[in-house]
């Protein structure tokens, strides 16, 4: 089939088959390899990509459930070399160790703080249920996600996360 | 709480400096096995017995040839070199030609132009087996009537692989002085690594040899293991790692069967071939960690003395040796614990089974006996009418102690320091009487305290000391920046920038100066394998060695540049010895006058363990050059109704020398806090007649919100005058400690034993409901 | 998305389209989280699928005069965003422990309950509020119960052709306290080993009325309704729940399977009826 999509915001036209998933169409044929394949079966997140702005896993997503809509891979979040605040956070806080569920990991706090710029410790806990790391134990990952917040935020809102936490 | 007094003399090491490879991986730029393609390259797929025992009475490929494809096939005839793979032993074939032994066994290969094609033509393969009887479990395994299982040159006597012992003392002499003696059996199944990377290798056939680019843990083995089926010198085989998505153990030695089956495909097709395993593949055919049947025996004075320790230990090492002689040897020297005790015999089996081989897998070997060890400490202490903390403080090793292999401890033992640091970060009393208060109060809720203490031999020890060794290349380049060469990988635990800032603090340099050169064989001698927690202390001390070489001839060449007789050098600026470093010139200046004129700009370095010497007959003697330690406690809420538990509350106390870099240490222990709470409570793999089938939809791991949620970290440093900088091993030891804490908590927390791993809700609902002894 | 092979789908221009591919053979593909999961298994090889996950007439979600219509295709992640939670809240605690936020943003309670699974987390809530099934196929529309459109594991009343379009959700009288209880091996991102969800019209501490669902104990969620009618105009005391523990055991009929072994899910069921009492603590 022909496909139409907004890749990184870029409009994007490949010919492909309908049942094409998601993940190999972005890894192999668009060579986006920042997504990573750990499980083909929804259970692991490192395929974690947004699509209209949602959180999906692209293991399980068929080329024909894309068409016409915008995906956001971990390529899109840098430009000319600059760090995402996101990728920022994960660096400073070591929230980083192999890096293969890495990308997900970013996906999906990219989804968090758009739907809730101001998350508690137990918010991005649950939030990030979804996407398995084996090497840092979440912790450090935890720390990344509300110092990202932090970052996107800015500091005017750090009153209301003392009231939230108290 | 992390933060660490920094000894006034490092100005790098000991610095929380941020990964070197944090960026290209939060980009997504990081490539790992399956990221790679080269030109012409093909898909390489094996094809497995699905039965556990038989003979191979025919084997037909030629409906896979033929399907629409398939570039090539290859049959154990087809291996040019030998057909093995060689680990420790070298009883496990390539592909199996007369018996397969476990399912899952490879019988024959393919390679393909697409996966989807060799997917399809794997299942064309038509192979007639003519099933033996098999065995599944250790304990029938070693009976006299069991079918043989282990090749006879690799084994012992029938399917004991290998029988390993220590005799210290006088057991029977002890038990007799004893006024408290505990006994008790305990089971653990498997453990599964869950590497979030799955296996993968390409063989690329390269100037009359073969280029291997892999996810890996030990590029050496690979280079063996290739070098041998293709039938090459070694010089003609080239490793290179990949960026690795975690290994744990598990990219020990499978990476050199994915290679050898990738490289054979390669040789005959003449094209490069990627082999990548999907999860399924993954889980059912490599390696994990030894399920067992430990059987201990504990006796103490009233006063909490230990006095003697006997135990049986069986780990099922499935089909082959691969790793498992080396497994079964640190766990008979972790089987006594971290304590003081006269009178200890230890004998270990590891024992052939028709299962898939069990292999490395973080702790390699200890884990199953800290469980016992530690579930009887408190099974003594409850005896004793003893704190559980207090009867461990009363027997911890301090320097000057006596291991239980006999070995004079005589510097850097940190556990009565670790010890008290937990009690004191947790406040264990007020814990312990809190948890009680919530236990009559709450009535289908319950709360427990436990305590576990480990300590950890460092590096590959006595039984197999000829690995103990890395080599580094280090050279400074005209404009100041450095590269540095290993053999030794970085797959996550942060290795890559640990040696960055030792190079860095040895040349004094700024660690952002330094560049750590993608692992491949050709750069380095042999540095044996990245395991056993001995790559800061050992890769670190090669690293060390090449970069004094260096600075030596800086230092020489920065005197003639400044005209000083004594310099002082660093963050990559130099001044003269004593003078004011504000007017001290870039390195940059004095690395640039040594390139005009000619001098050396690189050495290599080397470095060995430390002398160990063990008597196998005995068990006794020096296992270990050194020893890291822990101390670990947990909370756990346990839910009566159902059987469900949760860690609430987890504190985590290391002595491991010098700690390098304390962002990545606490990575370290958080990572294995995680996988030793998951061996506790969740991870749970089945296998039935030999089968297993699982994936990560039913091998549960833990995710965020199964950590508890107040993790306290902390580091005591009792530093190793052999270490570079004082530093030990840290990388297992997390895992040792934390799952049987968790373990003691639930034990606590429902007042009965649990003497079996996982404690799925399904156990604990059992186990509190039965109790089997009084609180 | 076969190892072998990507499968065919096909994307209907609408509702009349769908049910002409359905009936050709085509198997009907929402989210994908399940469907596809199973293909790739091998445990399914349907020889197309009919995309239906767009379709606007299964996508809304509508407040009604007692009740809520959901439409068949409206994703997990949806249905939380949406008035039903706070109207019915015994949705929102079913619905935050269903898989995580990528799994919620994809699956879709059509597809969740086609698939008939007795440990589907949607099928507690729809049972407890006694929801209907609307369906519509060559023959025209129906509604059915829906407990009476599940059958067993996998097996539901659809006739050849026919799709969920919705579901009708009576608003219950009065403001039931809800309870939902899961058990698992871990506590994120995982299939009930089983579970219990009520619904209770208290007055003080008496129970008024009283609806129970029990999910994973046997072919279908269950109901066990002897053991509501008993629960009436008793206390929420441990005194007045205990004796029923047995009993509630008793409406099941587990097997073991890889998630737990069945006489534990039996016994688990019965004790779960204390998890009640927590009730009294918020």
């Amino acid at each position: 089939m022909r496909l139409r999509f907004i890749l990184n915001g870029k409009p994007m036209e490949v010919d492909t088959h309908s049942g094409r998933r998601l993940l190999d169409l972005l890894r192999e044929d668009l060579g986006l390899i920042g997504v990573k394949e750990g499980c083909g079966e929804g259970e692991c997140g490192a395929c974690t990509v947004l699509v209209n702005g949602k959180p999906r896993l692209s293991c399980l997503t068929a080329a024909i459930q894309v068409e016409g809509k915008e995906i956001l891979t971990v390529e899109g979040l840098w430009e000319n070399g600059k760090l995402h605040p996101i990728q920022k956070a994960f660096v400073e806080t070591a929230g980083v160790q192999c890096g293969f569920c890495t990308p997900g990991f970013i996906m999906a706090t990219y989804a968090l703080l758009s739907e809730n710029p101001d998350p508690s410790p137990s918010e991005v806990r649950e939030w990030l249920a979804g996407n398995l790391c084996r090497c840092t134990g979440y912790a450090q990952i935890i720390e990344a996600v509300l110092l990202a917040a932090k970052y996107m935020r800015g500091d005017a809102l750090r009153v209301t996360r003392a009231e939230k936490t108290s | 709480m992390e933060e660490l007094k920094v000894a006034e003399e490092t100005r790098v090491v000991g610095q929380a400096v941020p990964r070197l490879d944090a960026e290209a991986k939060v980009k997504g730029e990081a490539r790992y096995a399956d990221d790679l393609a080269f030109p012409g390259m093909l898909y390489g797929k094996a094809i497995r017995s699905p039965v556990p025992h038989a003979r191979i009475k025919r084997l037909d490929l030629s409906k896979v040839a033929a399907h629409p494809g398939v570039a090539c096939v290859v049959s154990p005839a087809d291996i040019p070199g030998e057909n093995v793979v060689p680990v420790i032993y070298r009883d496990m074939p390539l592909l199996a030609a007369e018996v397969v032994r476990y399912v899952g066994e490879p019988v024959a290969l393919l390679a393909a132009e697409t996966r989807e094609a060799a997917y399809r033509a794997a299942e064309l393969a038509e192979v007639e087996y003519e099933e033996l009887p098999a065995v599944f479990d250790p304990l029938e395994a070693v009976k006299s009537d069991a079918p043989q299982v282990a090749v006879p040159e690799a084994a012992e006597t029938g399917n004991v692989f290998n029988h390993m012992v220590i005799r210290k003392g006088d057991v029977a002499r002890g038990f007799a002085e004893a006024d408290e003696i505990v006994e008790g059996e305990y089971r653990v199944g498997y453990q599964e690594h869950v590497y979030i990377e799955p296996q993968g290798v390409i063989a690329v056939p390269e100037a009359g040899g073969m280029a291997i680019y892999g996810t890996l843990q030990c590029p050496f083995y690979v280079q063996n293991a290739v070098a041998a089926v293709l039938g090459l010198p070694l010089s003609k085989v080239r490793v290179v790692q990949t960026a690795t998505g975690g290994g744990f153990g598990g990219k020990e030695d499978v990476p050199s069967q994915l290679a050898a089956m990738a490289a054979v495909l390669a040789w005959k097709s003449r094209r490069p071939v990627k082999v990548v395993y999907d999860r399924e593949e993954d889980i059912a055919t490599t390696s994990k960690r030894h399920p067992a049947v430990i059987r201990y025996r504990t006796g103490a004075k009233r006063d909490g003395r230990l006095v003697a320790v006997e135990v049986e230990f069986y780990y099922n090492a499935g089909a082959y040796q691969t790793l498992s002689s080396a497994v079964l040897w640190r766990g008979l020297i972790h089987a006594a614990g971290p304590y003081r005790i006269p009178n200890v015999k230890v004998d270990g089996y590891s024992v052939a089974t028709n299962t898939v081989p069990c292999g490395a897998f973080r702790g390699f070997g200890s884990p199953q006996v800290i469980f016992a060890h530690e579930s009887q400490m408190d099974e003594l202490a409850v005896r004793l009418g003893m704190d559980p903390l207090e009867l461990r403080e009363r027997n911890a090793l301090r320097v000057g102690d006596r291991t239980a292999t006999d070995q004079l401890l005589e510097e850097s033992v940190g556990l009565m320091d670790a010890i008290e640091r937990a009690r004191e970060l947790s406040g264990w009393e007020r814990l312990r009487r809190e948890a009680e208060e919530f236990n009559r109060r709450e009535p289908f809720r319950r709360r427990g305290i436990g305590v576990s203490t480990v300590m950890y031999g460092v590096g590959m020890g006595a039984k197999a000391p000829l690995l103990d060794k890395a080599g580094a290349y280090v050279k400074v380049e005209a404009d100041g920046s450095v590269t540095v060469a290993v053999g030794n990988t970085e797959m996550g635990q942060g290795a890559l920038t640990v040696l960055a800032q030792i190079a860095a603090e040895a040349l004094g340099v700024r660690v952002e100066d330094v560049q750590l050169a993608p692992v491949d064989t050709s750069r380095v001698p042999d540095s044996g394998p990245t395991v056993a927690s001995r790559t800061t202390t050992v890769a670190g001390a090669a690293v060390l060695d090449a970069a004094r070489k260096i600075r030596a001839r800086i230092e020489a060449a920065a005197r003639e540049v400044l005209g000083a007789d004594a310099v002082e050098i660093a963050d990559s600026k130099v001044w003269p010895a004593g003078g004011d470093s504000g007017r001290a010139v870039p390195l940059s200046e004095v690395t640039r006058w040594m390139w005009v004129h000619n001098w050396d700009m690189g050495a290599t370095g080397w470095a060995q363990g430390a002398p160990v010497d063990w008597d196998p007959e005995t068990g006794l003697g020096k296992a270990y050059f050194v020893y890291a330690y822990a101390c670990h406690i947990a909370e756990v809420e346990v839910d009566l109704l159902t059987g469900e538990a949760k860690v609430r509350r987890f504190w985590a106390v290391h002595d491991s020398g010098k700690i390098v870099n304390p962002a990545l240490a606490r990575g370290q222990v958080a990572g294995g806090v995680a996988q030793g709470i998951g061996y506790t409570l969740m991870e749970y793999l089945p296998s039935l007649e030999g089968r297993i089938e699982g994936t990560l939809m039913t091998y549960r791991i833990p995710t965020a919100p199964d950590m508890p949620e107040e993790l306290v970290i902390d580091f005591v440093e009792a530093p190793y005058s052999d270490g570079p900088y004082g530093a030990k091993g840290i990388g297992e030891v997390p895992l040792m400690a934390s799952h049987a804490a968790v373990a003691n908590a639930i034990s606590h927390a429902v007042g009965a034993r649990l003497t079996e791993y996982p404690a799925l809700p399904e156990r604990v609902f059992a186990l509190a409901r039965n109790k089997t002894h009084p609180r | 998305m076969k190892k072998t092979g990507p499968v065919e789908i096909v994307k209907p221009k609408d509702l009349g389209e769908a049910i002409a591919f359905v009936r050709k053979g085509g198997m009907p593909l929402a989210g994908g989280t399940d469907a596809f999961v199973r293909i790739r298994k091998g445990f399914w090889d349907p020889p197309f699928l009919v995309y239906i996950g767009e379709l606007p007439e299964l996508r809304e979600v509508e407040i009604r005069e007692g009740g809520a219509e959901v439409g068949a295709a409206v994703t997990h992640a949806e249905l939380l965003r949406s008035e039903v939670p706070r109207r019915l809240p015994i949705f929102r605690l079913v619905l935050e422990k269903l898989g995580a936020p990528a799994i919620r943003e994809m699956g879709t309670i059509g597809g969740n309950v086609a698939n008939a699974s007795p440990a589907g987390d949607t099928l507690i809530p729809l049972y407890l509020l006694e929801a209907r099934v609307n369906l519509v196929g060559p023959d025209g529309e129906r509604s059915l119960a829906i407990e009476e459109f599940v059958l067993g594991p996998g097996k539901t009343a659809l006739r050849e052709g026919e799709l969920i379009v919705s579901f009708w959700i009576p608003f219950p009288e009065g403001d039931p306290v809800p309870y939902f209880h899961k058990v698992g091996r871990r506590r994120a991102l995982y299939i009930a080993v089983l579970s219990l969800g009520a619904l209770l019209w208290l007055e003080g501490d008496v129970i008024r009325e009283m609806r129970l669902a029990l999910g994973a104990v046997a072919p279908t969620v269950v109901r066990p309704r002897e053991v509501e009618a008993k629960l009436r105009g008793r206390r929420l005391s441990h005194e007045d729940l205990e004796p029923l523990c047995a009993e509630l055991s008793a409406a099941t009929s587990s097997i073991t399977d890889i998630r737990g072994p069945d006489w534990y899910r039996r016994e688990a069921a019965g004790r779960l009826l204390l998890g009640l009492l927590r009730l009294r603590e918020a």
